[in-house]
């Protein structure tokens, strides 16, 4: 049979098949201006705007990753995200509650809990003041506490927004609500929306990783906190470890050879190309370039994972130990991602959740192993991106899904072993380094007993709207069709820009 | 949104001057592309809306008219889109209409503004065949196809040859390639009907369940854990099982959708109605410590409502929550009628401690099919003897005559608690004693924070009650004779707790004195008479789980009884203790109450929020529970649940309505949010745009599933038929199949769309099968695959279907082919879900659920691909990779990727390269084909058995070379990851 149509017209085939997505495909990019006309709107809140045509996320199907331009010039390339799974106190890290610790001991007002929804705390709880010492650190004089002393000699570099709250007291919900902007599953994560919005700038690597590693117990939501939801899947997050094969299925099955294995891709490559000749389906055109791509993908992610290659002053600098899962090793891996053009680099270590129930859930105990486990990796990780000229356009964020409460838990209407507090949705403290955002400043207050927001209030779907923005986005335009909706990851509630903390 | 106009341009849309202007052709993309944002269900700026007539012919803030019907000039409309300012210019900050569109609606005012209900909102017309160049078409909807063809001036591509045919077919239908004999049986059969016998015999083959089941299990949102932070598991495969069998039968659609929906409420509703009704107890259940469940009850509630209206009519109800549709003419309230269908479900969110069954209410199901018959005998029985039991009780409450008994005082004991809780049998191992004599010095050296407001004789919890409490109370007994004691919880608010219930609380035990001159006398309770069912269910469980004792019942029964609001408490919760005797009390007489909580809500305390307490003298409480009836009542019960626990099996979460006393009022959300309801208690119904619910029908869930095949009902047809055109040919006819509204987008063959709709419901009466058949059988279908350049170029997605479609495997096709072309394919059907090798560290350590991923052994690993294990925060990782659902919720469509990582599973993770060994085994014992030597009559095998034909030379080429370098496994592997292994 002759061939219907040639490698010559491939190219052409994509451009087809570009206006031809397998989902609904969108007009270009609506008038001139935009950008400076969005800027103005937004920073104002105006309401939305009629009549703008949506942004238009097609893409060559081969490379589903390839770099799009944001909707303005953003002032961040890539996110490194540190979630503290279980939720930091807020109280013995950054917010000092002066007030609160000479109640410590009373019994709790009856507003804190009359009517409230509160995860264990019954009957009348007593107030629980800071467990640790605070001072102010830096040129900033930003309030921090004993726990953290590597992280304080970066305090200049960070912005701490004190005034962070959630609608949600239970760590799965709580989570998914960080970090796919809605409490229930199925819905898509803030990198698969980042990655979906502006592609990656490493093919070779998935343009959206996730490093978790445990410190003590764990608490989560899983794989639905970096899924894509509606989103297609290839903008899901990729699991990957730093212990064993970094990616699933990197690694060759053990008797099969990289030499050998390219013999095994020629042939394929050369069969499919036979196939395109024959049926056209352009389709086969992208797994060409896909299987190519896998055959990259195994040097450069199994270069990118090992850490080994790093000299040992900056293993040390990091705490990091080859061969381990830890958050050290992970934090070394985000900076070796970062610096390979990995979009969105989601890190998690769990084991915040600090009721005072068993040891390692005590603030005296549980907490100061995890400050012990993060404090150095998280400030090394700092140094280094500043050092590398990264920091300037990454944003850094740390922080857990809810706060904890100035009361002191006593589950069961118990006093408990170890001290802790419970759930709270009210308040927490969550901090941001690097692009486009002031540093060495506070956000936002809580009142003196750290139970409401005092000033600034911040929803999750403001860091979310606050981050888009960084990164080149007008939250309420980086759409996807689904369930009869154009859905945003801010959801359907209005959202605000924190413009105040931006540089 | 390009969704309007890109129809319009594949359409071809006539000039305004040409013809009438068409509402929904014309006018509604207009308003949805570029008004209804603001001016929509959602907002209304300036009092200005587009979704329903009207309103849009109403005044806005303005206080001008919108739109004049017959007059343009005086339609504000007109005005505001033709505005040379800015700041009046509509749409606002956007881009000016083009003038196409502004001459598009000036007509259309000027014709009369006349509006119409969004095409799939009428119902189907019937459609005249098309007529079209005879000799093509093998069937009435190829004519339809061939009709959009010639206005195109396109020709239909040739027939795909037999291998191609075959392979494609026997994918679509059963998940599975043809094997080399099947194809041999294919090619050598030259009747004139051989295709047509080859489609009957993948029909029925039982590969065929499997293979579609995993479309509707996508669509059941089917996962074998729970969900959410815990993600216990949960074991459903039965329903797993029942769709496989029912998909296999041939069920009719509407019964086999009319059973998922409502099988509870059938007219003797069978065993397997029981277990089909499980589809809407595949939602997700949180059962994370400190948890609201009413909350996620609600959103489990909620998530029906989206997935029936989803699954069955395309139509995306989740929008409505919050505010009315912002495309579609539903009203927010029309979400919270359909909400009141499933809001009177009994299931309650949460893992229930110990007192009911994890994911109550459930259905004993038997492991073995021949016990399903005596199971559900039992069953039944079960159900009988507790309805009976609690109306008999509920009948004497209510007749008697209560005096009530004013508390005056009362305490809460953590170590008397702690006492009782180390003494039960459940307690006797080592690790519980240590920790519960922890417990116990603890509590002996704490005061207790509890603290109890008196009024009005009730006493009301307004301290800290320790876990595990006994309270104490002592009661004015100024009555002559007693002879039975009620004991009530009210909720705080009794008229809003209906439908925003308040905490529960277990009260698992009961006891009492008399106190006479400074001595006690202990009362014997012979019957603890329950308001509810719950309290039957859980109080036997009690006494069955600690009290293996033998002897008569009714006074075991009485030790383990208490009364139990779990979790919620909606109505003012009563129980009533009734002595053997009636006790004389007399002048000076009090009585002391001892009320046991140490069963736990939730991982939290359970006692009673308050109580009070009355009496009565009527003797008939006495002859109630002296009847021989309830004796063998009980006595009966437990000899059902000992044998049902005898029959290994599994309690399978289903769908059961609940009693009449209990019924939950659905009221409106305000803005979505379940915090706030308000206004009246709203009936069940279905949106007011669809045609009404049968007048005299009951409004339950069984009307609703059969209202969904009523003759007039627009959509059910359409998005079955549309369905099952996506699985055949990649695209649907509508291409959003979640989203028939008129946000999604327009048919390609609108025509051939109501045509089968009205074929499948009114001529093949929803037979499954049958539709599937006369697709494949079409000429439509056996078209070959390959597409010339200029149809590339012209239709490249093949919406027009010039040719035949090239689809990719679904993730479990891509296996399960792997798996049967290494000879490993195990073709054991249902049971239990299996774990077949995956990674270490994929499935999430939870500190408090202590089960693992263990990689089975043995052929268990090479099951059909359906039967995995599908844990939902941690899936199966090579499906996720393919595309395949997560299960979270209802997925309507799987969208195909192309990635990188999928190269990565198919080369790597280890079933493929086991399959790829399997297979390099199986060529080496291939024998020497004629004209062929002996390493080509390898590779031919392996192709067949892979890739369903023989290699061609060129393709021979390569793979001869990889042979002679690498060897069979290197040229098995590459086999399977050819573009042509992996499509269809």
């Amino acid at each position: 049979m002759k061939p219907v149509a040639d490698m010559k017209n491939i190219h052409q085939l994509d451009l087809a098949q570009i206006q031809a997505q397998t989902r609904r495909h969108f007009l270009g990019w609506g008038t001139g201006g935009l950008g400076a006309f969005f800027l103005n709107s937004t920073l104002a809140n105006a309401a939305p705007a009629g009549g703008h045509a949506p942004l238009d996320f097609a893409r060559n199907p081969a490379t589903p990753l390839s770099v799009l331009p944001p909707q303005f010039a953003g002032k961040i390339k890539r996110v490194i995200y540190l979630h503290m799974g279980g939720a930091p106190s807020q109280l013995e890290l950054f917010d000092y509650k002066p007030t609160l610790a000479r109640f410590h001991g009373h019994d709790c007002p009856e507003s804190f809990i009359k009517g409230k929804r509160l995860a264990f705390i019954q009957g009348i709880p007593k107030l629980l003041g800071p467990m640790f010492p605070f001072h102010r650190a830096g040129k900033s004089g930003t309030w921090i506490s004993d726990r953290l002393p590597h992280l304080e000699r970066a305090i200049d570099d960070l912005c701490v927004i004190k005034s962070m709250k959630t609608d949600q007291f239970n760590h799965a919900p709580a989570q998914l609500l960080v970090h796919t902007g809605d409490a229930r599953t199925g819905y898509a994560s803030l990198g698969s929306w980042v990655t979906y919005g502006l592609g990656s700038e490493n093919q070779n690597l998935p343009g959206f990783i996730v490093l978790i590693s445990n410190g003590g117990t764990t608490a989560n939501a899983g794989k639905p906190l970096w899924g894509s939801g509606f989103l297609p899947s290839v903008y899901q997050g990729v699991a990957c470890r730093s212990a064993g094969e970094p990616v699933l299925y990197l690694d060759n099955p053990k008797s099969v050879s990289r030499a050998e294995r390219r013999k095994v891709l020629d042939a394929v490559d050369e069969i499919n190309r036979q196939t395109y000749q024959q049926f056209g389906n352009p389709e086969t055109v992208t797994r060409i370039a896909q299987y190519e791509m896998a055959f990259r993908m195994q040097l450069e992610a199994s270069d990118a994972m090992d850490i080994r290659r790093e000299p040992k002053a900056v293993l040390e600098r990091y705490g990091a130990e080859p061969g381990k899962t830890s958050y050290a090793n992970n934090c070394l891996v985000a900076r070796r991602l970062a610096e390979r053009g990995v979009r969105y680099i989601q890190l998690y270590h769990w084991g915040w959740d600090s009721h005072g129930t068993p040891t390692d859930e005590g603030l005296n105990v549980g907490l100061v192993g995890r400050c012990r486990d993060t404090d150095k990796a998280t400030a090394a990780l700092l140094a280094d991106l500043k050092a590398r000229g990264l920091l300037e356009d990454t944003l850094v964020v740390w922080g857990g899904e809810f706060g904890r409460t100035p009361m002191w838990e006593n589950r069961g209407g118990q006093e408990m072993e170890f001290i802790g507090r419970d759930h709270h949705p009210n308040c927490f403290t969550i901090w941001m380094a690097g692009g486009g955002i002031k540093h060495g400043i506070s956000y936002g207050e809580t009142d003196d007993m750290g139970y409401e927001i005092a000033r600034n209030p911040v929803e999750v779907r403001d860091l979310h709207a606050t981050m888009l923005y960084l990164l080149g986005f007008d939250y309420r335009r980086l759409n996807y069709p689904y369930q009869g909706l154009d859905q945003k990851l801010t959801g359907v509630k209005p959202a605000r820009i924190v413009s105040e903390i931006l540089a | 949104m390009l969704a309007a106009a890109g129809a319009a341009a594949f359409w071809g849309r006539p000039d305004a001057s040409q013809r009438r202007v068409d509402f929904n052709r014309d006018i509604r993309p207009i308003f949805n592309s570029q008004c209804m944002s603001c001016h929509g269900g959602v907002k209304q700026a300036s009092n200005v809306s587009f979704s329903y007539r009207d309103q849009a012919l109403g005044k806005g803030k303005s206080g001008r008219p919108v739109i004049v019907p017959g007059n343009p000039r005086a339609s504000e409309l007109m005005a505001r889109v033709t505005s040379g300012d800015p700041e009046i210019r509509m749409p606002l900050h956007g881009a000016p209409l083009p003038q196409a569109q502004i001459d598009l609606l000036r007509q259309w005012i000027k014709e009369g503004a006349e509006w119409e209900n969004y095409w799939a909102f009428v119902p189907p017309k019937p459609q005249a065949l098309p007529k079209v160049r005879e000799g093509w078409a093998r069937q009435p909807l190829d004519r339809f196809i061939l009709a959009r063809l010639e206005k195109e001036k396109l020709a239909p591509s040739p027939e795909a040859d037999k291998a191609e045919l075959l392979r494609r077919v026997s994918l679509d239908l059963t998940g599975l390639p043809p094997t080399p004999q099947e194809q041999a049986a294919f090619l050598a059969d030259t009747s004139k009907d051989a295709y047509e016998k080859q489609v009957d015999r993948l029909l029925a083959s039982p590969r065929y369940g499997e293979r579609w089941a995993s479309l509707w299990l996508d669509l059941a949102r089917y996962g074998d854990t729970k969900g959410f932070e815990k993600d216990h598991s949960r074991p459903v495969w039965p329903y797993r099982d029942w769709v496989i069998e029912a998909l296999n039968k041939n069920l009719p659609y509407d019964q086999f959708v009319t059973k998922q929906i409502a099988g509870d409420l059938l007219p003797n509703a069978s065993f397997e109605d029981k277990i089909a009704s499980a589809f809407h107890r595949q939602t997700a259940a949180n059962d994370e410590g400190g948890t609201d469940n009413e909350e996620f009850r609600l959103l489990a509630v909620m998530d029906r409502v989206s997935t029936t209206w989803s699954v069955l009519n395309g139509v995306s109800m989740n929008c409505v929550q919050c505010h009315s549709h912002p495309y579609d003419p539903i009203r927010h309230t029309d979400y919270y009628k359909s909400l009141a269908f499933f809001n009177t479900a009994r299931d309650a969110d949460i893992a229930f401690d110990k007192s009911l069954t994890d994911d109550w209410p459930v259905l004993q199901v038997p492991s073995d099919k021949a016990l399903y018959g005596e199971a559900d005998r039992l069953q039944r029985e079960a159900e009988m003897l507790r309805n009976r039991i609690v109306d008999a009780s509920r009948q004497a409450e209510s007749r008697a005559a209560w005096k009530s008994l004013p508390i005056k005082s009362i305490t809460a004991n953590a170590v008397l608690a702690l006492e009782r809780v180390l003494a039960l049998p459940e307690n006797q191992n080592e690790k519980r004693q240590r920790q519960l004599r922890a417990d116990l010095a603890k509590a002996k050296t704490q005061t207790v924070r509890a603290a109890f407001r008196l009024q009005g004789g009730m006493a009301e919890q307004t301290g800290t009650v320790p876990m595990n409490s006994v309270f104490e109370i002592t009661l004015a007994a100024d009555m002559p004779q007693l002879a039975a004691l009620r004991l009530e919880v009210p909720p705080a608010d009794p008229v809003k707790a209906r439908h925003s219930p308040e905490k529960g609380f277990v009260a698992n035990r009961i006891d009492a004195w008399v106190v006479r001159d400074g001595k006690s006398e202990k009362i014997a309770f012979r019957l603890i008479a329950p308001d509810s069912m719950i309290d039957v269910e859980g109080n036997l469980r009690r006494m069955m789980r600690n009290a293996a004792r033998p002897g008569p019942v009714m006074p075991r029964l009485a030790e383990t009884s208490g009364f139990q609001a779990d979790p919620i408490l909606s109505r003012t919760k009563w129980v009533v203790a009734v002595p053997e005797e009636p006790l004389k009390l007399g002048a000076g007489a009090s009585l002391k109450l001892q009320l046991t909580h140490s069963e736990l809500i939730n991982a939290a305390s359970s006692s009673v929020p308050r109580l009070r307490v009355s009496a009565s003298s009527d003797p008939r409480w006495t002859a109630l529970a002296g009847s021989p009836q309830i004796e063998q009542q009980y006595a009966r019960l437990e000899q059902i649940e000992l044998r049902l626990k005898a029959i290994p099996g599994v309690a399978l979460p289903v769908m059961v309505e609940q009693a009449a006393y209990d019924r939950r009022p659905t009221l409106e959300f305000e803005r979505g949010s379940f915090l706030t309801k308000i206004g009246p208690d709203l009936g069940a119904d279905t949106p007011s745009l669809f045609p009404k619910l049968p007048a005299n029908a009951p409004r339950n869930r069984l009307t609703l599933a059969r209202w969904f095949f009523a003759p007039d009902q627009p959509l059910t047809a359409r998005v079955t038929v549309n369905r099952a055109w996506e699985q055949l040919f990649g695209t649907g006819l509508v291409e959003t199949l979640e989203d028939f509204g008129s946000a999604g987008e327009l048919p390609s063959h609108p025509e051939l769309l109501d045509w089968l709709a009205l074929h499948f419901q009114n001529d093949l009466h929803w037979n499954m099968k049958a539709l599937i058949r006369e697709i494949v059988i079409s000429a439509t279908y056996r078209q070959t695959g390959r597409a010339t350049a200029m149809l590339t170029e012209k239709d490249p997605r093949n919406r027009l279907l010039a040719h035949g479609p090239q689809q990719r495997l679904t993730a479990e096709m891509v296996r399960d082919q792997a798996l049967q072309a290494g000879g490993l394919l195990n073709e054991k059907m249902g049971g239990p879900p299996v774990m077949p090798e995956q990674p270490d560290g994929v499935w999430n350590v939870e500190a408090n659920n202590p089960e693992r991923w263990k990689n089975v052994t043995g052929p268990e690993r090479y099951r059909r691909s359906v039967y995995t294990f599908i844990k939902r925060t941690a899936t199966y990782p090579s499906f996720v990779t393919f595309d395949a659902a997560d299960r979270q919720l209802s997925t309507p469509r799987r969208i195909p990727t192309n990635t990188p990582l999928q190269a990565l599973v198919t080369l790597n993770d280890p079933v493929y390269h086991q399959a790829a060994e399997g297979l390099a085994v199986r060529m080496a014992k291939a024998p020497q084909a004629p004209g062929r030597d002996a390493i080509d009559s390898r590779l031919d095998y392996a192709a067949r058995q892979v890739l369903s034909r023989n290699l061609s030379a060129a393709e021979t080429a390569p793979l001869r070379k990889l042979y002679q370098s690498a060897g069979p496994t290197a040229v098995a592997s590459a086999l399977l990851n050819l573009d042509a292994a992996l499509t269809r």
